[in-house]
């Protein structure tokens, strides 16, 4: 059993897929609602996405990729709407982890990319007992 | 999207000249014309050629193979140019069927490069917007890339810095007034040749374009004129006998024995020792005094202005008067030419008898020379009006005065006593418009020279000055009042001195009250 540690100001929090695959929810699924309007008519089932081919915009090289991850990092991501003042704060900080890869970041970096709540609020919502979205501690 | 480095900024940062751009300038002065050409064209020209090499290089990288664009379909062994990624030459050693519902049909072709082991994927057959896809014709086009002149404006600065820093140190090129030759094209000028020039400048006794001196020297006919004309002046240039005193637009020589020495060295009479003062002190109207007096070494000298003006008036000086220049201020000094010699010729003209008058132009101690006769023998008094007129000849300028019947009053007149400036109101027969504020007249400039002498090896401070000639001034009124005008006017008769350091004085000595309209009165138990 893992010993529960009290985050703080540096502790790096990303989305653990581990916590979807032992709550038994479907992180593909969950991704699939995030997309903006228009991957969502090219994508509009989650199945036969994990392993598409992606066409450079720039040189035309085609990589192997999942669908939905890269839908949500290189075009989701870069709309206005993506993350706005009405996005749910727990939400905001999930799509903050799609657009950059699920790069491990601090409550301080959040707030610097989400730019509303106060520090101590990211803080004290995600380092509660309880776990949103699988928004969680890097295990050192 | 064709990459080409001479659109960016670092290309240029980062350029250096190497031999063939050296071999191109050959090449450019070898030319038909033969002729010498300015840094910028240079410059311009080495753009440009670095331009047309990448094009032709892209062109050259194109041959080799199929210009790859994601909308077009390739065999397997088909050989592809991919602009993208630096011209690399890719062979087709596979294919498959592209799987993405963003796109719909499409395939996926394996490439490998040269040199490399592992193959890279492209799409193929993409019916699918794609900024590689290109129409036919488009591709070479230099779709919004900037011109060789625009990058010219852009990087011109930095490249040109570092041609000239190589053409200097090549010993190959030669450089005039910021034109530049090959040596090996120069005509040969030998010792004869600028001992005739120097013969020719002595009989003329004024200055000669480089054109006339050429009539007389027999150079080879089978050089072109512009490269006679720059092998001459690189030759008189480098001859300490020859001065250049021309222009922008030409050189014009002349010897350097026969220049007056008030062109060569600054005369004593016009040298101002800096005096330190609080320019704080100056009100707005005493801001306004000093405008007005606009003397040329005013520190806060007003730029000229911008509106062309066809005719000016000034006041003549004391100092001025006795060496026979005008000053270069603001108002004056878009009458004369421009150029970076040290000194340059004008022709001045008599307003009144056309008669022309050999003038110079010393723009880094701000004067022209060549007035003193004209002064004496116009009688022109310290506080005339002297106009200035352009001409359709940027080169020659109409000085004039307002002139009036010869009448007799009453001037201020200075005198020499007690080792001391006097003044006296005296009778002067004046034939032109003056300044009745700033005219003096003097009875013996040669005591005034030597008390000018003596102050100036004493360094008398301008306090001192003040106190002894402001109240030489004053008594020559009921009133005891004093014009700043009249004051500067005096002071300059014994020591150079801008308006600023006395307008100081008055605003901030209490020997010195205001009255208003310029006026002061002294009050020597306030000292």
């Amino acid at each position: 059993m893992v010993r529960w540690i009290k985050p703080d100001l540096e502790t790096k929090f990303h989305i653990d897929f581990d916590w979807w695959e032992k709550e038994g929810r479907d992180l593909r699924v969950y991704l699939q609602s995030h997309l903006c309007p228009e991957c969502k008519v090219i994508y509009a089932n989650h199945r036969g996405t994990a392993e598409v081919d992606w066409i450079d915009s720039n040189t035309a090289e085609v990589m192997r990729v999942d669908a939905l991850w890269q839908s949500l990092r290189t075009h989701c991501s870069q709309r206005p709407d993506f993350i706005t003042e009405n996005t749910p704060l727990t939400d905001a900080v999930f799509r903050a982890f799609l657009a950059n890869g699920n790069e491990p970041l601090s409550v301080v970096e959040l707030h610097e990319i989400l730019g509303r709540h106060t520090v101590e609020t990211i803080l004290r919502t995600l380092g509660s007992r309880k776990i949103y979205k699988g928004i969680r501690p890097v295990l050192k | 999207m064709f990459v080409r480095e001479t659109q960016t900024a670092t290309y240029w940062q980062e350029f250096v000249v190497d031999d063939r751009d050296l071999d191109y300038l050959y090449e450019l002065f070898l030319e038909d014309d033969n002729r010498p050409r300015t840094s910028d064209d240079l410059t311009l020209a080495l753009i440009r050629s670095r331009c047309e090499k990448e094009e032709a290089l892209i062109k050259g990288e194109l041959a080799r193979g199929t210009l790859f664009q994601p909308g077009e379909g390739y065999e397997v062994g088909e050989q592809i140019v991919f602009p993208v990624l630096g011209y690399a030459l890719g062979s087709v050693v596979g294919a498959r069927p592209g799987y993405n519902p963003k796109y719909g049909e499409f395939d996926v072709i394996q490439v490998r490069f040269e040199g490399e082991e592992e193959t890279r994927e492209f799409a193929s057959k993409l019916d699918y917007p794609h900024k590689l896809n290109r129409e036919e014709g488009e591709l070479l086009e230099a779709e919004g890339i900037a011109s060789p002149v625009e990058l010219y404006d852009q990087h011109g600065s930095d490249v040109q810095r570092k041609l000239l820093e190589h053409l200097r140190l090549s010993g190959d090129f030669a450089s005039f007034r910021g034109e530049w030759f090959l040596k090996g094209l120069l005509a040969e000028i030998h010792e004869g040749h600028l001992n005739i020039a120097e013969a020719m400048l002595d009989v003329k006794g004024m200055p000669l374009p480089t054109q006339e001196l050429l009539r007389e020297l027999d150079l080879l006919t089978k050089i072109a004129p512009a490269a006679q004309i720059f092998s001459l002046n690189c030759a008189l240039g480098q001859d300490e006998r020859f001065d250049d005193v021309g222009n922008d637009d030409q050189s014009l020589w002349f010897l350097r024995r026969l220049e007056p020495s008030e062109i060569v060295h600054l005369p004593p009479r016009l040298r101002y020792t800096p005096i330190l003062y609080d320019r704080a002190s100056l009100s707005e109207e005493l801001l306004r005094w000093e405008m007005e007096l606009d003397d040329e070494i005013m520190e806060s000298a007003a730029r000229g202005t911008e509106e062309e003006i066809s005719s000016v008036t000034i006041i003549l000086n004391y100092p001025h008067r006795r060496v026979g220049t005008i000053p270069l201020t603001s108002k004056t000094e878009g009458f004369f030419p421009r150029g970076n010699t040290e000194r340059m010729m004008v022709t001045l003209v008599d307003g009144r008898t056309g008669k022309q008058m050999l003038g110079w132009v010393v723009r880094q101690h701000k004067y022209v020379y060549g007035l003193k006769e004209w002064y004496n023998e116009n009688d022109i008094p310290v506080g005339a009006y002297i106009k200035l007129e352009k001409t359709d000849d940027p080169l020659a300028i109409v000085v004039d005065f307002p002139r009036r019947p010869n009448k007799r009053e009453w001037i201020r007149v200075a005198t020499v006593a007690g080792g001391k400036l006097a003044f006296a109101m005296q009778m002067r027969a004046i034939g032109c418009e003056y300044d009745e504020l700033m005219v003096l007249g003097e009875n013996n400039p040669a005591q005034i020279d030597s008390l000018w002498m003596r102050s100036e090896e004493d360094g008398k401070p301008i306090s001192e000055l003040m106190s002894e000639i402001f109240p030489e001034l004053a008594k020559l009124n009921p009133q005891g009042t004093v014009h700043a005008k009249t004051l500067y006017s005096a002071i300059n008769m014994e020591k150079r001195c801008p308006p600023g350091p006395i307008l100081a004085q008055l605003a901030s000595k209490a020997c010195f009250m205001a009255v208003g309209d310029g006026y002061w009165v002294y009050d020597r138990e306030a000292l």
